[in-house]
């Protein structure tokens, strides 16, 4: 290396000292502080003494309240990816039409609840979705749909449903952009060969775009189930994660613990239950990741088979 | 492109100035201030330079904010040096910000009391000044009886903690809309005493509004709300234990699934099965829940005795308060063990000690006084209680209630001291699952055997006390579960 190039080289690293001092002490010294803290009995205050080993991850893994949370994570993830994800592709596809008119309007409407602060959408949303007074039962009553006025914050299945809807509508437009930015980075020149051999719109988009967004969609995949893991925001302002832990979801259940007003809080026993449900969720992600690796690699084989 | 090597040094060079000016400057600055003369304790000769100090101080008791801010704006103008900066931190946020404090040593320099940090937790991390030179010992004896306990207020004799509310605190009662009470065709005659009352008091709000309004509404989300009523009704029935941690103190064992909880869940049942209590009580705060009753929407609420403070003045005769109604009328009570449960300590690291001890000692002339006057709260001076008219008609019949209901009952930690290492022990490892939570998953139709959950409660609650006194005893304490059994103590009467 000529003294240029080490110059130029030493510039280079100096300018990436900031950002590398800032991700060890903002990223890396933490993940590896909650490791640590997860083998201990600690409050968060004063010096780490109580060494328990795996006692931590016991009582998590035997606390059915974790599993309740762990449990209503994955069916919000599960509704939220089953339905957003088509539903926004759908919409992509829609707006990405080039005869589509007025799709600015229509896009910005989309992602405007993207840019809304999701503590706000909580506090408004539960407003909504009262008993007494609440618009979205005066409507309901006024249609003659439902008689009484619905509980629905009061009820489980309800007060998820309701969680459910604000967070697909809260994500969607993103996603929705996710999928418009795959749509029109894929070539031109494949359609126009497609519609020159009589491929109408549906034949297009069978055998051409999804095809072709698959390794797209492997990250949209990822991107949405990551969203869906960190909902505590929504959850804490829309249902507080009740009735009765019914819409409990384990950031809720880790922070009751790391700064409970019950007592000590326990942040050798929250780190535990992050660091089980972080664990979990990247064996999650592997087998989603390896699922779009196994579809795209069967659509090349066919692919080849075809020709 | 190749670098302008000389500009990247200037901008460097400059950069590490700006630091190491900023690293120079302080917080503090001097003043000649005349009015400085006037000041006391800290200050010194007139003539020399007056330090500007800005005291810092945490509280979380929203009720008496108008009282601090007023009491803060005297000892301002009396002590020009000092400036004192309250902020009030929400109860829900309180515990994660002493925590990120300590940790970060940036306690500031007043710090207010919090059950899940108890003051020897505090003093064993040894971030707390002794407060032993704020009052004399005559001063102290103004105070209650009780209020200056080992483990509370003292610490191995030394005092770490200056209370600033009376220790019969809070006690939850009925309070009332005199407008709506009148829509619904009722007078004050009417207020149940009685939980058959309180039904029928329920189906006649409804029936004579033609269900526009409601007897009762009480907001469930913050949930010691709805179990700190429930508790405190059931001592009526079950009397031995505590409506404060639902301990029974005569047999020394928690008890969570005593069968005054388990009726007074049940009666909250009917009248939510029967719609008798307010739809939204379920999805609503506790404030939300006061709201609708001072708007009129529901005649019954129930809050602690601090809420009567906070209602709206300009509307105070539309309001009435009485005590919890019980299963058939007969007394109940609230439990204070003699410890001051709203006290102030000083951070160990506080650069201005003679400053905060100025600021507490003129809390204890000016805001006490201030407390009683506008019913917050009594002072925890009596003869300032005695002197001091409550200018506040809802208020001064919530604090009447209140010290008649209030009781003293058994201190564990006078028995034995090691109790205090037990409350370290056990602390946050209770089930984190509570009456509140149990309350709202029976009402919601969730807990079909509210009994077999309570009992799964009080379970957990024993075990956790009975490995915190073994690990106690493993450590060189010397403490049985004996040491919590009271059976000499006669329930409605104070245990001296």
């Amino acid at each position: 290396m000529n003294r240029r190039n080490k110059s130029l080289y030493s510039w280079a690293y100096l300018f990436m000292l900031p950002q590398l001092l800032m991700l060890a002490v903002f990223t890396i010294y933490p993940i590896v502080m909650s490791y640590v803290y997860s083998f201990y009995d600690w409050s968060g205050i004063g010096p780490l003494q109580q060494f328990i080993g795996w006692d931590n991850f016991y009582s998590v893994m035997t606390d059915r309240y974790f599993w309740n949370a762990y449990r209503n994570n994955l069916i919000y993830i599960g509704f939220t990816v089953l339905i957003t994800l088509p539903a926004a592709l759908l919409a992509a596809l829609l707006l990405n039409l080039a005869y589509f008119k007025g799709k600015v309007v229509y896009r910005t409407l989309l992602f405007l609840p993207v840019v809304t602060t999701t503590a706000i959408v909580g506090v408004v949303l539960k407003s909504m979705f009262g008993t007494d007074n609440a618009i979205v039962n005066l409507v309901l009553q006024q249609f003659n749909l439902i008689k009484e006025p619905i509980g629905w914050l009061s009820g489980p299945y309800t007060s998820m449903l309701v969680l459910i809807g604000a967070g697909i509508w809260k994500v969607f437009g993103m996603i929705m952009i996710y999928w418009l930015a795959g749509l029109q980075s894929l070539p031109k020149e494949i359609y126009e060969a497609a519609r020159i051999d009589g491929a109408g719109w549906w034949a297009a988009l069978r055998y051409i775009t999804i095809p072709l967004l698959l390794p797209v969609s492997a990250v949209i995949l990822l991107l949405t189930v990551m969203n869906g893991i960190h909902v505590f925001d929504l959850v804490t302002t829309l249902t507080g994660g009740g009735p009765f832990f019914a819409t409990d979801m384990v950031d809720l259940y880790i922070y009751r613990y790391a700064f409970g007003t019950g007592g000590f809080p326990q942040q050798g026993y929250a780190s535990a239950a992050g660091i089980i449900f972080g664990m979990s969720i990247f064996v999650i992600s592997l087998v989603l990741g390896a699922i779009v690796q196994l579809a795209m690699r069967r659509q090349r084989s066919i692919a080849i088979g075809k020709e | 492109m190749k670098p302008n090597t000389q500009s990247i040094k200037l901008l460097l060079l400059s950069s590490l100035a700006m630091l190491l000016l900023a690293a120079c400057s302080s917080n503090q600055s001097t003043t000649n201030s005349h009015a400085a003369n006037n000041t006391q304790g800290a200050t010194s000769s007139p003539t020399a330079e007056v330090k500007q100090v800005e005291l810092e101080v945490w509280g979380r008791w929203e009720e008496m904010l108008g009282q601090m801010e007023e009491t803060i704006a005297e000892f301002q103008q009396q002590h020009p040096h000092i400036k004192v900066k309250y902020t009030n931190v929400p109860g829900s946020q309180y515990v994660a910000q002493i925590q990120a404090a300590i940790s970060g040593n940036t306690l500031p320099d007043i710090i207010g009391y919090h059950q899940s940090i108890p003051t020897s937790l505090l003093v064993n991390l040894d971030v707390l000044h002794p407060l032993d030179d704020v009052l004399t010992a005559e001063q102290k004896a103004e105070y209650y009886e009780g209020t200056w306990s080992e483990g509370y207020t003292l610490i191995d004799g030394q005092t770490y903690a200056i209370p600033v509310f009376n220790p019969k605190r809070p006690a939850m009662m009925l309070y009332y809309n005199k407008e709506a009470l009148h829509a619904a065709g009722l007078t004050e005659d009417d207020i149940p005493a009685t939980w058959d009352e309180l039904y029928s008091f329920s189906k006649q709000v409804q029936q004579n509004t033609d269900g526009k309004l409601y007897g009762l509404v009480i907001g469930v989300k913050e949930l010691s709300f709805l179990s700190g009523a429930i508790s405190q009704m059931a001592t009526a029935i079950t009397p031995d234990v505590s409506p404060t941690d639902l301990f029974n103190y005569r047999t020394g064992q928690y008890e969570y699934h005593a069968q005054g909880i388990v009726q007074g869940l049940e009666l909250f049942k009917k009248l939510q099965d029967e719609k008798l209590l307010h739809p939204s009580s379920l999805v609503m705060s506790f404030r939300e829940g006061t709201a609708l009753m001072e708007e009129g929407q529901a005649v019954l609420t129930i809050d602690g005795s601090f809420y009567a403070s906070q209602l709206n003045a300009d509307k105070l005769d539309s309001f009435g308060v009485a005590p919890l109604p019980t299963k058939d009328g007969k007394p109940q009570y609230a439990a204070f063990q003699g410890e001051s449960r709203v006290a102030f300590y000083v951070s160990k690291h506080t650069e201005h000690y003679e400053e905060t001890k100025l600021f507490l000692q003129f809390i204890k002339e000016h805001l006490y006084p201030k407390l009683v006057a506008d019913g917050v709260e009594y002072s925890p001076l009596p003869a300032v209680n005695e002197a001091t008219t409550i200018n506040h008609p809802v208020a001064a019949e919530a604090l009447r209630i209140q010290d008649e209901v209030s009781l003293l009952i058994p201190r564990p930690f006078e028995r034995n001291a090691d109790s205090l290492k037990v409350v370290l022990e056990t602390s946050g490892k209770l089930p984190k699952t509570t009456l509140g939570n149990i309350a709202e998953g029976y009402l919601t139709g969730q807990i079909k055997d509210v009994e077999a959950a309570l009992l799964e409660l009080s379970q957990q609650a024993n075990q956790v006390l009975e490995e915190g006194i073994a690990k106690v005893n493993a450590a060189g304490g010397s403490i049985t579960l004996d040491d919590y059994a009271f059976a000499d103590w006669v329930p409605y009467q104070p245990y001296q």
